[in-house]
């Protein structure tokens, strides 16, 4: 039987009935030229569906996040003030309430960060990035949300924004990129330091089973809504901070 | 409905970007589609996602396919900076992503809309038929010559 490109294409995609997914598999078995092709239209596929997924490593506009996570805000016309986002207290008893394994998977998640983010900020003195933690802590101090500052020739930190958490402190998600990939974190000031509360590796998480239904930054967001007061800090709230060297009031 | 619509974002946004190839209008045409959504609502009987989907299709062919901008041959720079990773790899793998976004671009539209439907929303042959008015046999069709058409040009 001659196999198209239409009967491999569909193969893929587990669309055939199971009598033409018998007959394929018995022609791929037998025709080396079909198996060839399978792997050629497989690959495009994958290739396909990776591209999509390149969107996926830039943060989400602050103005969309803040059309669907605050309220009060939304003016007659659904245009959303731009002076940083409010998160509603009420999502965070949602996703209390909605996500039963969030005690279980911030567990996990600080099991996680000791394996692999404190690593990247240097509490492992074989890492290369021995240095790099007083270097990223140092950055949070003075970068501003949406900008990212290099801090050696391999890593950088990007601040995503800051807020209040349910304990008052002051607390910044950003983002760590070195040579061996990026983390999403969250750390907030106790005293006059930074100390790490939550991380997650986007490539580690994806190959953990245990973690394949949620993304690393999903994980984050999760987290994210326990830990915040009810809102980010506008850009003149954060830049008070920075200049008040993150001391609480 | 936000809770939901913030839930399903990360999937609009690659099925936007998947059209529009650009970040700019890609975040452009997901702002106009969750605006919409939050403004007419979702049709009774109609699951959420599916119908976030359709909107945004329809907003893409209605309103911003004429912009044309998708057609740069350009790699938008801020998706280049933020896909890059160190090491020839990375290199390689950044070109041939590079090569098949262009070569997406020359796929006639129809099958565009299919290949996206299928390969980066996840929908089945049945439900992008329904979606889009047209009989299985043609969603297999236009996926295989949108595959074939895909893997001619990247040998090339």
């Amino acid at each position: 039987m001659n196999i198209n490109d239409e009967m491999l294409s569909a193969y893929l995609d587990d669309e055939l009935s199971d009598q033409d997914r018998a007959l394929v598999r018995t022609a791929l078995a037998a025709d080396a030229k079909a198996a060839d092709r399978l792997a050629q239209l497989a690959s495009v596929n994958a290739l396909v569906g990776r591209q999509a997924t390149l969107v996926d490593q830039l943060p989400m506009p602050q103005s969309l996040l803040s059309l669907l996570r605050e309220d009060k805000h939304v003016v007659a016309d659904n245009v959303v003030e731009l002076s940083g986002f409010r998160q509603a207290r009420q999502r965070v008893m949602h996703v209390m309430r909605d996500h039963a394994a969030l005690a279980a998977s911030l567990a996990l998640l600080i099991g996680f960060a000791s394996g692999q983010l404190l690593p990247l900020l240097g509490n492992n003195p074989e890492n290369s990035h021995t240095d790099s933690s007083p270097a990223i802590y140092a950055a949070l101090d003075i970068v501003p949300s949406g900008q990212q500052l290099s801090i050696d020739d391999n890593t950088s930190v990007t601040a995503r924004f800051s807020f209040l958490d349910t304990q008052s402190r002051l607390c910044r998600q950003f983002v760590v990129q070195d040579t061996q990939g990026s983390s999403e974190n969250l750390a907030c000031r106790d005293k006059d330091q930074w100390t790490l509360v939550a991380t997650a590796r986007s490539s580690a998480v994806a190959n953990s089973a245990q973690y394949q239904p949620a993304s690393g930054p999903r994980l984050l967001d999760n987290v994210l809504d326990a830990m915040m007061q009810g809102s980010a800090l506008s850009q003149a709230e954060e830049q008070s901070a920075i200049s008040n060297r993150w001391q609480s009031e | 409905m936000k809770a939901e619509l913030l839930e399903l974002l990360p999937a609009l946004r690659r099925y936007a970007w998947s059209m529009t190839h650009s970040v700019h209008d890609a975040d452009d045409l997901l702002q106009g589609t969750v605006e919409r959504l939050l403004r007419k609502g979702v049709p009774d009987g109609v699951e959420l996602a599916r119908w976030a989907f359709t909107v945004c299709r329809n907003l893409w062919i209605d309103e911003y396919r004429s912009r044309k901008t998708w057609q740069t041959t350009e790699l938008d720079p801020d998706l280049t900076e933020a896909g890059q990773v160190d090491g020839e790899k990375a290199v390689q793998t950044q070109m041939q992503l590079k090569q098949v976004m262009t070569a997406m671009r020359k796929l006639p539209e129809e099958q565009q809309m299919v290949l996206n439907m299928v390969s980066v929303q996840g929908l089945s042959y049945q439900e992008v038929a329904n979606s889009l008015d047209i009989p299985v046999g043609t969603v297999m069709s236009r996926l295989a010559r949108a595959r074939g058409k895909l893997t001619e040009i990247l040998n090339t």
